[in-house]
Parts: C-alpha cells; structure tokens; sequence
C-alpha cells in the first residue's frame, strides 16, 4: 500500500469513530437499543455507559488521528467494533464486521510516514563496524 | 514526494526544518498543528489525562440522571393533570400516573410500593422485552416477586430505574 492510502484509510476510519463517538455523547438514547443485555448489569445508567463508549471511541480516534501508538488504537477500535457486530449480528453485524476488518488492516501494517509514531520513531544506530 | 498539502504549509515547514533536523521530511501537516518538542509519549499522556477527565464529568454529570426518567419517558403528569413538583426517588405518583405511561415508548411499573421507569430496559430484559412490556402501566409487584424472587441483581438494576413512590 502507498502512502496516500494508507493516509486515506487511517484518517476515514478514525473520522468514523468521530461520528460515533460524538453521536454517542450528544444522543444517548438513540444508542441504547446497541447495548448488549449483559450490560443491563453494570451498576451504571444505559446512557451514561453509552456516554463513556461514545467518549473512549472520541479519544482513541484524536490518538488516530494524530498517528499516536497508531496500531494499538487501530486494534483496539478493531476489537471494540468487531465485539459490536457479533453482539448485534444481522446485516448491522456484517457491516460492523467488515469495517472491523479495515482497523485490523491498519493495526497490522507499518503506520505511514504522517503519523506522529514514525516522526518519533528513532533512526538506526549506524553501524560502527 | 511531497504531497499537495506540503505547498500550503511551506513556509511553517522551512522554518521549522531550520529549527529541527527532525522536520526535515515530507509530512508537513503535523508541522503546522502541533508544536517541535511534541512526542508520542507526551500525546499519549495528554489523550490519557484528557480521557479520565472526559469520563469523570460524565459520570459526575449524569449521576442526577439515573433516577430521572429518560430522555424517551414523556413528561410525568400526576392524576389531577399536573405534572410532580419535581423528579426524583422521592417524588410520588398515583397508580393514575403509571397507567398514563403503559407504552413501549414510555413504560412505567409500580414494583413493592415504588415507581420505576422501566423505558430504557425493555430492549434489554435477558428474559426478553414481551415480559417487561407486560408490566407497563401496570403494578408488576407480584410478577417481579414470582420471577426474581430476592435476587440481588434485578434488584440492583431496578434500583437504577427507580423514579419515585407509590402515592
């Protein structure tokens, strides 16, 4: 993969999470039916459990976005997002799964040359040999 | 090769490239917005701090909530057509003002003399939803009693519905 798609697939699938995550912080309510039964148990509110999803996915994807431990939050997302498309299946499950997919793609690869991880990222001791 | 972007940021990019040997590269978008001496370990700290202050304001922020209805509950109106004077576990309704609320939308259930806003735990009942649906509108006492027994955790969940007393 070139530069310039790898730029691209970063930047849209952490803008994606932007989405959610803003969606998530501003309209609760409308997320709740996304929730698992299981977490019916949490000793929190749905909308405050959604709130804090919503705020986790917002900070993961600014990480993202800046290129910051890029493939840790592109397989955290990845994970997070494939656990959501089992847990609410049909074609939403699918689509879920597949966009999934596209973070494992980012977490397996070498991040690109406009992530703050390869700015930072230290140059080989020459060889004194 | 540097990319279009490069242009509209090149004179930022030239200087710092005179400041740093580090900005002596082709990606001059992280040049314009964030400052030399920034490292990945001090965004990674600051999107940390950042997170842990985000989630302790949203849960600081949404505890008066959790004994509030939700945002898919209308408005409380008691018997007389007045709405309560104020929400929360203390406030009281009549068995008037739950059977006002017997919908999908809007489910309300009086369970051992309390009311409880049952809206937002229809969709996720591990009994299914055709149970809670049941009891909306309704006093779910004895229905509650014969499923859950004294288990500890529907109480807890209910315990999180609660909006108010039985009048």
């Amino acid at each position: 993969m070139n530069l310039a798609s790898r730029v691209v697939l970063r930047w849209s699938w952490a803008l994606l999470f932007v989405w959610f995550g803003t969606q998530q912080l501003l309209h609760p309510s409308q997320w709740v039916t996304f929730l698992p039964m299981w977490t019916g148990y949490f000793p929190i509110p749905a909308e405050m459990l959604i709130q804090l999803n919503g705020w986790m996915e917002l900070c993961l994807a600014a990480l993202l976005l800046l290129g910051c431990f890029t493939r840790l939050s592109a397989l955290l997302l990845a994970a997070h997002l494939a656990g959501i498309a089992v847990s609410v299946g049909g074609a939403i499950g699918v689509r879920d799964a597949a966009l999934a997919m596209a973070g494992i793609s980012l977490a397996l690869g070498e991040p690109d040359a406009w992530t703050l991880d390869m700015k930072t990222k230290k140059a080989p001791e020459p060889s004194t040999v | 090769m540097i990319p279009p972007v490069g242009y509209v940021c090149k004179i930022p990019h030239k200087i710092l490239e005179l400041l740093h040997p580090r900005f002596r590269t082709n990606s001059p978008y992280l040049l314009v917005f964030l400052p030399m001496q920034l490292t990945k370990r001090f965004v990674g700290i600051t999107v940390g701090v950042v997170f842990a202050l985000g989630a302790a304001y949203i849960v600081y922020a949404g505890r008066p909530v959790m004994n509030r209805p939700t945002a898919l509950s209308a408005t409380p109106v008691s018997a007389a057509g007045m709405p309560p004077t104020r929400l929360g576990t203390d406030s009281s309704y009549t068995m008037a003002d739950i059977q006002a609320h017997s919908t999908q939308s809007s489910c309300w259930s009086a369970i051992g003399g309390d009311v409880y806003d049952l809206t937002s735990w229809i969709s996720r009942h591990p009994g299914g939803e055709g149970t809670i649906i049941g009891l909306c509108g309704t006093d779910g006492t004895a229905a509650y009693t014969n499923q859950h027994k004294s288990s500890r955790r529907p109480k807890s969940v209910l315990a999180l519905l609660k909006i108010g007393i039985l009048k």
